[in-house]
């Protein structure tokens, strides 16, 4: 499991980590042990949790040795030390997971690789949840910007300005999804009176990409991994408390390998 | 684009702005889907470890809480 590599890094934010799965205790010891899984796995053999939670996937087709058996979708909550579900990550696709590490840069966490680019008046730090990433995985793009003091780039929504907006070019390798945007905050001009959404300061835009199980496999042909490209364009505009320059774009790109498996 | 505006902007000399939190939501995790919600407390639930020992949301937590994850089998 992916999130074997990730739980320290919950731990240091002081966050407990723990997975349930529907097997026998001896079954998850066997496979603990194996795989040097330092985390608690608690086993559900009778499927009384998922069933409390109301997370059977009555849709799933068993085959083999799970025939009969009540089985979970893949879901991770994130909650407060209340007992306090804060979010909630689910992919309704069986093929489809989550990366742990996406979990972890949505709370913050810095990315790995990526570039930097020096735009007029702010600096932006791109990079990615993951390097590796394998068919079914979701896992999450990162841009950290940084913007002059009293420089403001505009939010989705804003009218008579280029809002902030990450668009990717379309490539059967990947299926994207929406971009989260932090909460925008409320800017008065008063020459123009005019009230409109902006973000300042240092802020973060996340954009999380799935990687299709049509679009990869094929390429598994001959080679166990291959290095791929998200690409695509960021359009914004930034405007000081005394100047408005006018709307610009920024070409970006991720790369990361994706491989048949990963650990 | 509103090209007066923008000119104007250019034009204006020292303007101040304020800023203030926008009363939107934040962006967070999508919440559709099956089991519980975001914001509802989560269910209590115990079950033991691969070294048997008996689990609940109290001895897995940590100061700032838990992350909890439910997968079908031991190997996806």
């Amino acid at each position: 499991m992916e999130l074997a590599g990730q739980a320290e890094s919950f731990r240091k934010r002081g966050i407990g980590v723990a997975s349930v799965i529907p097997e026998p205790v001896a079954t998850i010891k066997e496979f603990a042990t194996g795989h040097g899984v330092a985390y608690p796995v608690l086993s559900d053999a009778d499927a009384a949790i998922i069933r409390r939670f109301g997370l059977v996937d009555h849709g799933f087709h068993a085959t083999g040795d799970l025939v009969g058996k009540d089985i979970p979708y893949a879901a991770t909550f994130l909650v407060d030390e209340h007992g306090v579900i804060r979010e909630k990550f689910f992919e309704a696709a069986a093929e489809n997971r989550r990366t742990t590490a996406s979990i972890l840069v949505l709370q913050g966490a810095p990315g790995t690789g990526g570039q930097e680019v020096r735009g007029g008046h702010f600096t932006l730090r791109t990079s990615s949840s993951n390097a590796e990433v394998a068919p079914g995985q979701r896992f999450t793009l990162v841009l950290d910007f940084e913007l002059e003091p009293k420089h403001h780039a505009y939010a989705p929504g804003v009218k008579g300005y280029r809002p902030l907006e990450l668009q990717l070019d379309p490539d059967p390798l990947f299926e994207v999804h929406d971009t989260r945007y932090p909460p925008a905050r409320t800017y008065y001009f008063a020459p123009l009176k005019e009230t409109v959404p902006v973000f300042e300061g240092k802020f973060r835009l996340t954009r999380d990409v799935t990687v299709t199980l049509p679009g990869a496999l094929p390429r598994f042909k001959d080679v166990e991994e291959f290095p791929a490209t998200v690409s695509g364009t960021l359009r914004y505009q930034i405007c000081s408390d005394v100047v408005c320059y006018p709307p610009a774009t920024q070409p970006l790109r991720w790369t990361v390998r994706i491989r048949k498996w990963v650990r | 684009m509103k090209n007066r505006a923008l000119l104007l902007a250019v034009a204006l000399v020292q303007c101040k702005g304020s800023a203030a939190p926008l009363a939107s939501p934040a962006a967070s995790a999508s919440d559709s889907g099956p089991g519980p919600s975001v914001g509802a407390p989560l269910p209590p639930f115990e079950a033991p470890d691969q070294d048997g020992k008996t689990r609940t949301f109290e001895t897995l937590r940590g100061p700032n809480g838990l992350l909890l994850n439910f997968n079908r089998s031991v190997v996806w």
